[in-house]
């Protein structure tokens, strides 16, 4: 049994014809992406561009990359890999917009290219194996040839990482050997808060996908909310979550947890059980309650002052951010401000770098 | 695109650096072939440098092969210094980002040519200190750019460029030579010459920069005026009256963004006794607001400051930042004369500038898409370097040249030193393989006139050069020379013939209540302050010298401006030269108030022993070699002396 491929509708699948329905969808961007001056300023926020040291993984290399998408100079068959790379490593954390020198909004452009290409690359691996594979005997052979040859092979470590917890993922992956992130995490807390249900399956189920692609897996986490999440409510059994090497030093009095009030309220609304989890009650001795990271951005100058001053009262004392867009603020605000305080983000603490203090 | 041997020399590029580290799909080259100027090009390859010592190795390689190769780690200059013109192979700097080790006990720190100057300088903070190269884009510069641009940025004033502050550093000549240069090495300064030059000379790798601790009374003040020539001829009064500021910037009214106030100053000071004199001097010229600023208020105010560029450049799509350069006597008339250039133009700026200095910012901002105005502002900055050049300033204070102002180098200089430089270019990098077609008019020849002497001794000197078949150049030899040419009380410059004793020179300032930096207890000239090598760091303070060349040509070059980073820099190459190079005649020396300034103090380890780089350059300044011998130099011992690794 073939198929006709010349009267084929699903051809017009093929990931590099995304080139020109992208062009068209997005055309209205073209003024925009114009504006950008090159000049760098964007440069001094990203997280991701800090820790792969490369153009490509820039925010000002991602809005080049728009622009020459929508000029249609770039061939997809060729650079798929490149391109779904240099998008996926974006945390979406939105600092690149905070630092613009013509206010552009960056991280709403980098939005619009991850949903375009999640969604085609998604369609287009379904219909190319469709297209090679059409007979369904032979499709199901692959499928037992790939699962047979998964069981063969060692176990694989992966780490699911929050947005910001990118920018430490690199030392906590040195803990480990062999690890490797998993990119689909990444949106995991930013959706949570959200409370897009949709986009939620979505996630997960591009993240069973992940997994089982890798064979034998250990899931590790150093983030206890993704922890929390995955293994309370969608039977993700076996995840780790990465234990600090020194317990003892996280119930000492001087230790402040930061965790992200109104985040906690959502999270409340969403599943009412996850507060009453075990490890959280460990931490809960020391807990600073601060706003959630959305509510951040939108906080006046003035506000932000107070802020920063109402943090005075905890100079001298230790922090642990849980949630490491905490840190990224936190550290800021102490920047900024000159609160002197100590900000260890758990990967860290994990890694020793929290020790001598 | 040029065509070469890169698809050869892959497979041992990428065993040399990891086939993780090279880069060759289309997305990687289209998104590193830009920088912060309207220039575009795409390279061949893209490769990842993650340790500083696979650079020599990798630079032969690419040498052998034939290979152009362009260094790059931000890529946030203005004017297309990291734009790979010919193709060939961008080097990604960025990875190398470690900061080695802080000494704050000896003041020094090491770091790789990778790391942002904003990071090094939170790391400093922490420990009190700080580093004085200080650009407004220093979040997001990295401090090999700016070591290999000289871009200072507001301390310039009082704690000199980024230059005055790199101590010693490991880099890779463009012939394949890894070299460990200090700047305590006798014979000429070879180390900033090198550094300065935009990387078409070679790449650095590795930097030892001064730190300093931080001061201790910071006093940030606001000082607003009515009309621009007011707040001018008050900073002019400030220099005058002695004081060195930490910091002097001003902002105009456009960048401003109010109206009924014209321009207002930010002035940093560190010495309380300043406070009253500036305040004193500001009221005579008609202040409007005169603040002294709190911590957060001065916090708020030098952001406002930082961001004033990209502030501009919300008003419309695009923006070109420019940097003359002017004496500052002549600011009031330069910024006039911009402006009214800019208005027969019809084009919007905001003028932001370094008062201390005279460094101008002149910031267009502009709509890219209209090809009109395009042009219009083409032809506007061609004649704003033409004026700029014709009254002695310079093209570029901080930018540097890259590939937007190199037809406007022909406006500054004459065609006999274009030439000098480009025999430079032609020695030390034979097969213009680093950063290629950079810096250097490549078809325009200038059209200003050739440099000639104005006083009759020279005059007699250069005969005296051009019919000799061998010249030792010692300090009898200029014996007749030692006018004290012009004496600049404005700028605090003064110009003297290089034959003048500098305790001469010393007890003639004293009389204007001014005096040198150097020791004036050092019995000698000023010329064999400036060349025998005494003085290792008297280039700071030089911003023109005028020297002649074995064929019996005169040149000139640099004027009254503090800053110049256009061209090679050759005034700090023939410090310390022993007259092996040319024979100088005349410098313009920076004075300060006495008592104010801390003179240098002489110290000479003995001559030096020149290496391949040397003789190198001696066959392009004296092909017959009529001046002083290098092979006279080895005869002494010494302690510490540049050490070259033989090529691949």
């Amino acid at each position: 049994m073939s198929l006709n491929l010349k009267n084929n509708p699903l051809k017009s699948q093929d990931f590099s014809k995304n080139a020109i329905t992208f062009a068209r969808r997005y055309a209205y961007l073209k003024e925009d992406t114009a504006r950008c001056t090159r000049c760098g300023a964007c440069l001094q926020g990203c997280t991701s561009y800090k820790t792969l040291n490369m153009e490509n993984f820039s925010p000002r290399g991602r809005v080049q990359l728009l622009q020459f998408l929508l000029e249609r100079k770039i061939d997809l068959k060729e650079n798929e890999e490149m391109l779904l790379k240099c998008i996926n490593s974006c945390a979406q954390c939105g600092q690149c917009s905070e630092f613009c020198a013509v206010d552009l909004r960056i991280d709403n452009f980098i939005f619009d290219l991850k949903s375009f290409f999640a969604k085609a690359t998604f369609r287009t691996k379904y219909f190319n194996f469709y297209h090679k594979y059409p007979s369904f005997l032979f499709f199901f052979f692959t499928f037992f040839k790939n699962i047979k040859q998964a069981k063969k092979e060692e176990t694989k470590t992966l780490l699911l990482t929050s947005k910001e917890g990118l920018k430490f993922a690199s030392s906590s992956l040195a803990s480990l050997s062999d690890a490797r992130v998993s990119k689909q995490s990444v949106y995991i807390n930013e959706v949570l808060y959200q409370g897009d249900k949709d986009m939620l399956a979505f996630i997960l189920k591009n993240l069973k996908k992940e997994i089982n692609s890798l064979g034998k897996v250990r899931l590790v986490t150093d983030n206890i909310i993704i922890w929390r999440f995955l293994k309370k409510f969608h039977n993700f059994k076996k995840i780790e979550l990465l234990s600090p090497t020194d317990k003892s030093l996280l119930q000492k009095n001087n230790f402040y947890v930061i965790n992200n009030n109104s985040f906690k309220e959502k999270e409340e609304n969403l599943f009412p059980c996850c507060l009453k989890s075990n490890f959280f009650v460990e931490f809960t001795q020391n807990l600073l309650h601060t706003p959630a990271n959305r509510f951040w951005r939108s906080l006046s100058l003035e506000e932000e002052k107070l802020f920063a001053s109402s943090l005075k009262k905890y100079e001298g004392k230790t922090l642990l951010a849980l949630c490491a867009e905490d840190k990224v603020f936190y550290d800021r605000l102490k920047r900024k401000y000159k609160v002197k305080l100590d900000i260890f983000s758990l990967a860290q603490i994990i890694n020793g770098n929290g020790k001598t203090k | 695109m040029m065509i070469n041997n890169f698809y050869k020399a892959k497979k041992e590029i990428a065993d040399l650096l990891g086939p993780q580290n090279v880069f060759c799909d289309s997305i990687s080259l289209l998104l590193n072939g830009f920088d912060g100027s309207p220039v575009k090009s795409v390279p061949q390859a893209v490769l990842n440098i993650t340790e500083a010592e696979k650079l020599w190795p990798l630079i032969n390689l690419l040498i052998r092969y034939r290979i152009p190769y362009t260094a790059r780690s931000c890529g946030t200059n203005h004017d297309g210094a990291a734009v790979p013109l010919k193709g060939g192979v961008i080097l990604n700097l960025k990875p190398l980002n470690k900061i080695e080790k802080i000494d704050t006990k000896k003041g020094i720190v090491v770091v790789q040519c990778g790391v942002l100057n904003g990071d090094l300088q939170e790391a400093l903070f922490e420990k009190g200190f700080f580093f004085a190269g200080d650009p407004a884009s220093s979040a997001f510069c990295s401090i090999g750019a700016n070591a290999s641009l000289n871009s200072g940025g507001a301390k310039t004033l009082k704690y000199g460029s980024t230059l005055a502050n790199v101590l010693a550093a490991d880099l890779i000549t463009a012939q394949g030579a890894l070299m460990h240069l200090e700047r305590g090495f006798q014979g000429p300064d070879l180390l900033s010459f090198l550094l300065k030059s935009e990387g078409t000379l070679c790449v650095i790798s590795r930097l030892w920069l001064k730190i300093l601790p931080l001061p201790k009374n910071k006093i940030t003040l606001q000082v607003d005026f009515k009309t621009l020539e007011q707040a001018m001829t008050s900073v002019e009064k400030i220099i005058a009256s002695g004081i060195v500021p930490s910091a002097l910037e001003a902002l105009d009214e456009v960048s401003l963004n109010t109206c009924g106030k014209e321009a207002s100053l930010l002035i940093e000071i560190e010495e309380d006794a300043y406070l009253d004199k500036i305040k004193k001097i500001c009221k005579e010229n008609g202040v409007t607001d005169f603040i002294v600023a709190e911590q957060k208020q001065a916090q708020e105010l030098w952001a406002r400051r930082k961001t004033a560029c990209s502030a501009l450049a919300r008003l419309n799509k695009t923006i070109i930042s420019l940097d003359p350069c002017v004496a500052r006597s002549d600011l009031t008339l330069a910024i006039k004369q911009i402006k009214k250039i800019l208005a027969d133009y019809q084009i919007q700026a905001g003028i932001v500038f370094h008062a201390g200095d005279g460094n101008i910012h002149p910031n267009i901002v502009f709509d890219s898409s209209n090809l009109y105005l395009n042009t219009q502002i083409n032809k506007a900055t061609k004649e704003i370097y033409k004026f700029i050049s014709s009254i002695g300033g310079s093209i570029s204070a901080e930018h540097g040249i890259g590939i937007e102002k190199r037809s406007a180098m022909a406006l500054m200089y004459d065609e006999k030193t274009l030439n000098l430089m480009r025999q430079i270019k032609k020695t030390l990098d034979p097969l213009n393989l680093a950063n290629p077609d950079k810096i250097l008019p490549l078809a325009t020849s200038s059209s200003k006139e050739p440099y000639q002497a104005k006083q009759q001794n020279i005059i007699a000197l250069q005969e005296k050069v051009t019919q000799a078949k061998e010249l030792k150049i010692t300090e009898s030899l200029l014996s007749q020379a030692k006018e004290i040419i012009e004496l600049d009380k404005k700028n605090w410059l003064v110009k003297v013939q290089a034959g003048c004793l500098v305790s001469e020179l010393e007890s003639f300032l004293n009389k204007h209540n001014m005096s040198l930096p150097i020791d004036s207890a050092f019995k000698g000239t000023v010329g064999k302050a400036f060349a025998d090598g005494s003085f290792k760091t008297m280039a700071d303070y030089v911003t023109e010298l005028e020297f002649i060349l074995p064929s019996g040509e005169i040149y000139n070059i640099g004027g009254k401006m503090l800053k110049n980073v256009a061209g090679y820099d050759l005034i700090r190459f023939l410090c310390g030269s022993c007259g092996a190079y040319a024979l100088i005649t005349a410098l313009t020396i920076r004075v300060f108030a006495k008592g104010t300034k801390e003179p240098l103090k002489a110290n000479i380890q003995g001559s030096f022993r020149p290496a391949t780089i040397h003789t190198a350059l001696k066959k392009i300044f004296d092909p017959s070699n009529k001046f002083n011998k290098l092979e006279d130099f080895y005869v002494f011992e010494l302690k510490k002396q540049p050490v070259e690794k033989p090529r691949f």
